[in-house]
C-alpha cells in the first residue's frame, strides 16, 4: 500500500484536508521527516512547503486548518520564529499546535520560541533510529491521544 | 601692585581728602564768621569804651577755633592713614586671590551680568593661547566660543543670569589661532545683594580625555560587533554543518533498511542523497575556511585598473559565463586595495548575477564604475529574479538563502562583504522587487594624496 502522496505548493490544494504542515526548506530533511512520519500514521496527509511565506499563506487563506504545524527554524523569506510569531498573535490560528524542529541547540532560540508560545521544541537527532522514534513519537501525541478538537 | 589694584586705593583716598577738605573749609567758614560777629562786637564795644574786654574775648574764641581745627585735621589725617592701611590689606587679600586664581590648572573666568570678562586666569589665557592679552571687557561668546556653539552657550549664561544655577556644562571654545577644544565648565553665579551681577567658571580641557573615550568607546563597540558577528557565524556555521550531517545520517538509515528489504534500487537514491549532502558540507567547509581567511590575512594594497581586474575575473569564470552577456564600460577607474580579495570580491558578485537568473532568459551583467567623493563605486548590475525590498538587507547575512532550491550555500555575498568590510569599504544592493533584476554597488576608498 502507497501512502498518500505528499502534497506540496500552495494553491490549488486551498481546501484539501491537511493533517500536519510541514514548513522544512532542507529537502532532503523534509523526506526524513516524513519518512519517519509514515511509520506510525501512513494515512495522513502532509503538506510540505519550504518558506515561512508560503506557510503563512497558506494558513491564511485555507478554509481547514491543518492539525498541527512542524516549522523549521532557519527558513528562507520569513525565518520559522516569525512564523511562529505570526500564527500565535493571530485569533484564528492561534490554538494550532506548533512544534519547531531544527538542528539549532541553541538556548537563545529555545527561549524565544517558548516565550512566543510554542508547543514544543524538538531538536533534530543527527542518529537515524533516533530521528524516527523521535517522528513516531511526534505522531502518536499529536496526532492521536493530544488530537485537539477544531472548531467547526 | 599699586597700579594694578587702584580702585579701593583711590576710593579710600579721596574719601579721606574730601573729608579733609571739607572739615577744613567747614571750620574756615565757621572762623571767618564767628570773626566777622567778634569785630561788629568790637566796634560796638570800642563805642561803648569796652575795648579790653571784647578784644580778649576775640583772642578766645579764634583760639579756640584754631585748636578745633588742629583736632579736626589730626583725625582726618588718622582716618587717611587707617584707610590707606586696610586698603592695603585689601590688596594682599586680592593680591593672593588672583594668585589663587591664576595657579589653577582650568580655565577660571569671571563674566559680568552682559557677559564680559571681568577676569580671566593664565591658564585661560593659555588655552585660548591669547598669553599676554588683556581681554576684559570682551565679550566671552563672540570672542571664544565657536559659531555653531553660541547659541547654546548664550542660552545656558542666560540661565545663570537668571539665577538657574547650570552646575555642569560642556562646550567648545576656539583659540586664536582656530582650534577647538572641549571645555567642562563648572559654574556658580555672583550675586551683589540679591542681583546676579555676573558668574564665575571653572573649566576643564577634556579634549584629549574626550578623544581617548570615544576612542574607547568605539573599540569597544567594535569589538562587542565583532563578538556578536563571531556569535552568528558560530551558530549558524554550528547549525549548517549539523545540517548535512542529520541528512547522512538518517539517508544512511534509510540506505540499511531498504538494503535490508531487498529495495536495491532505492538504496542507490539514498547513496546519491549521501554523496550530495557530504558534497554539500565539503563546500560549506570550504567556504568556512575562506570567510576566516579573510581580515586574518591581509595582502598589500596596491592600484589597479578596475577594468583589469574584472578581465581577470572574467578569464577565470569562463565556464560559468558562457552562456552569459556582459557588458564592461571602457575605461574604468582604478581600485585601491588587496587585489586578490577585489577579485574574489568582483567573481562572488559576478557568481551571485549570473546564478539568480529567471528560468530560460539569457543572464545579462552590466558592470559599470566611477569615481565619486574619493571613492571608486562600482556597479554590478543583472537582469536576475530581483530581490524583494524587505530582503535586500538580509542578504549579505552568511548563510542567508532566499531560495531554498537556488545553488550556492549562502556564503559568496557574505564574503563579499566581509572582504568590503576590511577594506573600510560599503557594500549595497538596489532592487525594484522580483523580476526586475538587482544591482550590487560597492564603493572603496581612494588612496589617500
Amino acid at each position: 500500500m502507497d501512502p498518500e502522496p505528499v502534497l506540496s505548493s500552495t494553491l490549488p490544494y486551498q481546501d484539501q484536508r491537511v493533517d500536519v504542515l510541514l514548513v522544512e526548506d532542507n529537502q532532503d530533511h523534509a523526506g526524513l521527516i516524513i519518512h519517519g512520519l509514515r511509520q506510525h500514521a501512513p494515512s495522513r496527509s502532509i503538506m510540505h512547503l519550504k518558506d515561512g511565506e508560503a506557510a503563512l499563506q497558506y494558513l491564511r487563506g485555507t478554509t481547514t486548518l491543518p492539525v498541527i504545524v512542524l516549522l523549521d527554524l532557519r527558513l528562507p523569506k520569513v525565518d520559522g520564529l516569525e512564523v511562529l510569531r505570526a500564527i500565535k498573535t493571530d485569533e484564528r490560528l492561534s490554538h494550532l499546535p506548533v512544534v519547531i524542529l531544527t538542528t539549532s541547540e541553541s538556548e537563545k532560540d529555545i527561549a524565544t520560541a517558548y516565550s512566543e508560545h510554542v508547543n514544543s521544541y524538538l531538536v533534530k537527532p543527527v542518529d537515524f533510529d533516533l530521528f524516527t522514534a523521535l517522528m513516531r513519537d511526534l505522531g502518536v501525541y499529536w496526532l492521536e491521544y493530544n488530537r485537539p478538537r477544531l472548531p467547526l | 601692585m599699586f597700579k594694578k589694584l587702584a580702585d579701593p586705593h583711590t576710593w579710600c583716598v579721596r574719601c579721606g581728602l574730601s573729608v579733609a577738605i571739607t572739615w577744613t573749609v567747614l571750620v574756615i567758614c565757621s572762623a571767618s564768621i564767628t570773626l566777622y560777629i567778634e569785630y561788629l562786637e568790637s566796634k560796638v564795644a570800642t563805642l561803648e569804651h569796652l575795648d579790653k574786654l571784647s578784644t580778649m574775648h576775640f583772642g578766645g574764641v579764634l583760639a579756640s577755633h584754631i585748636s578745633l581745627w588742629l583736632v579736626g585735621m589730626f583725625c582726618t589725617i588718622g582716618c587717611i592713614i587707617l584707610m590707606r592701611e586696610s586698603a592695603d590689606e585689601l590688596d594682599q587679600e586680592r593680591l593672593l586671590s588672583q594668585r589663587y586664581f591664576d595657579v589653577a590648572a582650568v580655565i577660571m573666568v569671571v563674566l559680568d551680568d552682559e557677559g564680559r570678562i571681568k577676569h580671566l586666569n593664565n591658564r585661560g589665557h593659555e588655552i585660548l593661547e591669547r598669553t599676554g592679552e588683556n581681554l576684559k571687557g570682551r565679550f566671552w561668546i563672540e570672542l571664544c566660543i565657536p559659531e555653531d556653539d553660541q547659541l547654546n552657550v548664550r542660552t545656558t549664561f542666560d540661565h545663570l543670569m537668571n539665577g538657574e544655577i547650570v552646575e555642569y556644562y560642556e562646550n567648545h571654545i576656539i583659540t586664536k589661532h582656530g582650534k577647538r577644544r572641549l571645555i567642562a565648565w563648572r559654574n556658580t553665579i555672583l550675586y551683589e545683594g540679591n542681583v546676579a551681577v555676573g558668574t564665575l567658571s571653572s573649566g576643564l580641557d577634556i579634549t584629549e580625555q574626550r578623544q581617548v573615550s570615544d576612542e574607547l568607546q568605539r573599540s569597544c563597540d567594535d569589538l562587542a560587533q565583532k563578538n556578536a558577528e563571531l556569535a552568528r557565524f558560530v551558530y549558524t556555521a554550528s547549525h549548517d554543518l549539523k545540517s548535512p550531517l542529520v541528512t547522512i545520517k538518517g539517508y544512511i538509515g534509510l540506505m540499511l533498511d531498504n538494503v535490508r528489504n531487498s529495495k536495491y534500487g532505492e538504496a542507490q537514491k539514498n547513496a546519491i542523497t549521501i554523496n550530495r549532502a557530504a558534497d554539500k558540507m565539503q563546500q560549506l567547509l570550504d567556504e568556512l575556511l575562506t570567510l576566516s581567511r579573510i581580515g586574518r590575512v591581509v595582502g598589500d594594497y596596491t592600484e589597479k585598473s578596475l577594468g583589469e581586474v574584472v578581465a581577470s575575473v572574467l578569464d577565470g569564470l569562463n565556464g560559468i559565463c558562457e552562456d552569459a552577456s556582459i557588458e564592461v564600460q571602457d575605461d574604468m577607474p582604478t581600485i585601491y586595495g588587496d587585489q586578490t580579495r577585489i577579485g574574489e570580491l568582483l567573481q562572488n558578485l559576478l557568481e551571485n548575477a549570473i546564478k539568480y537568473t529567471g528560468e530560460g532568459d539569457v543572464p545579462q551583467v552590466r558592470i559599470t564604475a566611477w569615481v565619486e567623493d574619493n571613492e571608486t563605486v562600482c556597479c554590478v548590475e543583472d537582469n536576475g529574479i530581483g530581490i524583494e525590498q524587505a530582503y535586500l538587507d538580509r542578504i549579505f547575512n552568511l548563510f542567508e538563502k532566499l531560495d531554498p532550491d537556488s545553488p550556492g550555500s549562502g556564503v559568496g555575498l557574505a564574503v563579499a562583504k566581509r572582504i568590503i568590510e576590511v577594506h573600510h569599504g560599503r557594500i549595497w544592493c538596489e532592487s525594484n522587487g522580483p523580476g526586475t533584476g538587482a544591482k550590487f554597488y560597492f564603493a572603496l576608498p581612494r588612496p589617500e594624496g
